[in-house]
């Protein structure tokens, strides 16, 4: 629970893109604005599915967006 | 708080007076004492589908109900989608209220296991099916504030 171990640039971007609203993006990618509050705020890693959505919006590839961040405690890098 | 932390919480007020009042009345009507063991597990098992039902009704009524009254206060209509998020949050409310539902399920067998009487054990299952839609509500909100 908590923060996911997925960070993003949601928010720069919107700014970037005419500062562009929450609602104008989640209806853009067919999701609530809750949603992409949770996402920008670190609270839910979305579906692959709508992180390529979100990409698309902004024009960008998906590791402009959404960068895989691990514990540094994580046994993943061993 | 945002609409769908305000519509769980109406939801858990609604869930606890339904259950409040329903139960007062149905005290009001029980009279353990005059009658038969046949004649006390069928006015308890009558109570129990009545109130699986009532339940079911007033909670869609409830929130109709708050969905009207919301939409006046805030002069915003709030289209109920239910997106990816929804769903996992939904499905991992559900999933708290089996586990509620079922502890309560099993501490009612024990009641009559232990030898208590026939209105402990159905108002045991009552009041676990009260507490599995009370604990949805609280796991929603929990996952609406905490993240998932």
């Amino acid at each position: 629970m908590g923060k996911t171990h997925v960070t993003n640039t949601i928010r720069t971007l919107r700014f970037l893109n005419g500062e562009m609203t929450q609602k104008k993006l989640a209806e853009k990618v067919g999701v609530t604005r809750q949603t992409i509050v949770a996402i920008e705020n670190e609270k839910y890693s979305p579906s692959l599915e709508l992180a390529f959505r979100i990409a698309r919006v902004f024009d960008k590839p998906l590791e402009e967006v959404f960068t895989y961040e691990p514990n540094q405690n994580s046994s993943e890098d061993n | 708080m945002t609409f769908r932390e305000r519509r769980t919480v109406a939801s858990f007020i609604s869930t606890l007076l339904i259950f409040g009042i329903f139960y007062f009345f149905l005290l009001r009507r029980y009279h353990g004492e005059s009658m038969q063991l046949a004649e006390e597990l069928r006015f308890w098992a009558v109570a129990t589908l009545i109130f699986i039902g009532i339940m079911v009704i007033l909670k869609i009524i409830s929130y109709i109900i708050f969905t009207i009254l919301h939409a006046i206060a805030t002069r915003e209509y709030e289209e109920i989608d239910t997106d990816e998020l929804e769903k996992l949050i939904e499905l991992k409310a559900t999933r708290n209220a089996y586990m509620v539902f079922l502890a309560g399920f099993i501490l009612s067998l024990v009641t009559l296991i232990i030898g208590m009487p026939v209105m402990v054990m159905f108002s045991s299952l009552i009041g676990a099916f009260t507490l599995a839609a009370m604990s949805a509500d609280i796991s929603q909100l929990y996952y609406y504030r905490k993240g998932i």
